[in-house]
């Protein structure tokens, strides 16, 4: 099985980003190279910016009254008492492949 | 001998009324206990005189009037004792009062029942009592049958009941909405308490039965009345979201001798639509007024992207991963933790999954919990290490109290054996 791993790169905006100050001439030249390098690679899915965080929202939460409290939880509780048969069979197909793929 | 037919018309009046009932009742008396026992003595007349006289046109409305000629007996004996004993004066004063103010319209009602549904799930009562207390009042469920739904002892409950209503009078709880800086901490004890009935119904802790689709539909019920009372508040409907998706999928649940069938293995076909649109409708309304990102519904936009799955292949399992993510971030909790794990095995593999679950083997609240070396066991066979996997299963086998899941965690132990 092939799981294939997504990497968001996040820059953090500084007060005079926030206002749209350009931050000179050298670190877009060098951002804009990095990003094409990272498209000729051919890894680059997307890239884009945010609004500024004046528009966005704060989310706050008290860590007070928290308790762990089960819930109707569909993944746990409705996913992983499976059928036997059923169950051991794939993992058995799942172990074979695997060994397969380690010899 | 009561004729069957009537007492089951009676039975199934006193199911919708007798909330309302009690509401109205605590608010002339100014104590719940009281305005209990009252509709239960109108309950009681109707059992003696609907045989004889046939039932009423209007039975709810009978047993309205009934109750309530009851309680303003009960108030002018206070009056008596007011000029008897003029210590007691000032309280029963105070009862005229209301008694006074009693005409109230039925527009009222819903107020009165909502400020019932707070008394019930007040936090100076225990989880448990909230929740016996809440079938009882609003439930319209007797002693006995909450006593069957949750396999304890009808006198166990009976006294949880009793001691309940006896708090809320020592601590003089009074019959009116929560003020505005209360109101939010007392309707998350109310979500909960819904919550936790729901939860009980949706996967029973207990006993032979893998669900209880009575406490479902009792929650269900509940949940609706309560967003029609407070139709601004987003979790409201984003828990009702949650209890009518999770519900839709009842009967495919369940094999035809009661044995659990699991998600990958549900015939699809079975599953509720009706509730899954209403699951919809109520989740776009707590979207609507913002709350998207509360953790009921968060949990119900999990549902949601189950319900959407034509098949159980088409399920976005990436989706539902960020959801438990920020769930986890929003509501944290080694049991979203758990179930988060589950929804990595399931969209990149077990081997990331086994390290999270490995990770919340330290946790000392999932101790007991028998779905952690459920879990846990399911990624081991998972990744071919059936010794250990074996192991886990019958741990988790050790630990589950509810029949039907032990059987199938022994019988996966077993299929790990050759």
């Amino acid at each position: 099985m092939e799981a294939a791993m997504k990497v968001m790169v996040l820059r953090k905006e500084t007060k005079d980003s926030e206002q749209e100050v350009m931050p000179g001439q050298v670190f877009p030249a060098e951002m804009g190279k990095f990003n094409e390098d990272l498209l000729e690679a051919g890894i680059l899915l997307a890239a884009e910016g945010l609004c500024p965080s004046a528009q966005g929202k704060r989310l706050q939460f008290s860590g007070r009254n928290r308790t762990v409290v089960a819930g109707p939880f569909t993944e746990t509780k409705e996913l992983v008492v499976v059928e036997p048969g059923r169950a051991h069979a794939g993992a058995r197909r799942d172990a074979a492949r695997t060994r397969r793929h380690f010899e | 001998m009561v004729d069957t037919g009537i007492q089951r018309s009676v039975e199934a009046v006193w199911r919708i009324e007798s909330a309302k009932i009690i509401a109205k009742l605590s608010r002339m008396l100014r104590d719940v206990g009281l305005a209990e026992e009252l509709a239960q003595d109108a309950l009681i007349a109707a059992l003696e005189q609907w045989p004889r006289s046939g039932v009423p046109r209007n039975p709810g409305a009978w047993l309205m009037t009934t109750a309530k000629n009851r309680a303003l007996d009960q108030l002018r004996r206070f009056k008596l004792l007011q000029r008897k004993h003029p210590l007691i004066a000032q309280e029963a004063e105070l009862l005229g009062e209301y008694a006074a103010v009693d005409e109230s319209t039925d527009d009222d009602v819903g107020d009165d029942l909502l400020r019932l549904i707070f008394i019930a799930c007040h936090p100076v009562l225990s989880t448990d009592a909230r929740v016996a207390l809440t079938l009882r009042l609003l439930g319209g469920l007797t002693t006995a049958e909450i006593a069957r739904a949750f396999l304890l002892a009808e006198p166990t409950i009976g006294q949880r009941i009793l001691r309940a209503k006896r708090a809320l009078t020592e601590a003089h709880v009074p019959f009116e909405m929560p003020r505005s800086e209360q109101r939010a901490v007392r309707l998350a004890s109310v979500l909960e308490v819904i919550y936790l009935i729901f939860n009980e119904g949706y996967a029973a802790t207990a006993g032979g039965e893998w669900m209880r689709p009575s406490l479902c539909e009792e929650a269900l019920r509940l949940g609706r009345i309560l967003a029609e009372l407070t139709p601004e508040e987003p979790e409201v409907h984003g828990l009702v979201a949650l209890m009518e998706i999770q519900a839709s999928r009842s009967a495919a649940r369940l094999g035809p001798s009661g044995e659990p069938i699991l998600l990958l293995d549900q015939d699809r076909a079975r599953w509720d639509q009706l509730l899954i649109r209403r699951g919809f409708a109520a989740l776009d309304r707590a979207a609507g007024l913002g709350g998207a990102l509360g953790p009921y519904a968060l949990q119900a936009t999990v549902a949601a992207c189950h319900a959407r799955a034509r098949t159980a292949q088409e399920t976005d399992w990436v989706r539902i991963v960020a959801l438990y993510d920020a769930l986890a971030q929003l509501a944290p909790s080694p049991i979203v933790d758990l179930n988060r794990a589950v929804a990595i095995s399931m969209a990149f593999g077990p081997l990331g999954a086994l390290e999270i679950v490995d990770a919340l083997g330290s946790d000392s609240r999932l101790a007991n919990y028998h779905l952690l070396p459920s879990v846990r066991g399911d990624l081991l066979e998972k990744l071919g290490r059936f010794d250990e996997a074996r192991t886990e299963f019958a741990r988790a086998a050790a630990l589950a109290q509810n029949g039907r899941e032990r059987d199938l965690l022994l019988r996966r132990a077993a299929a790990c054996g050759t």
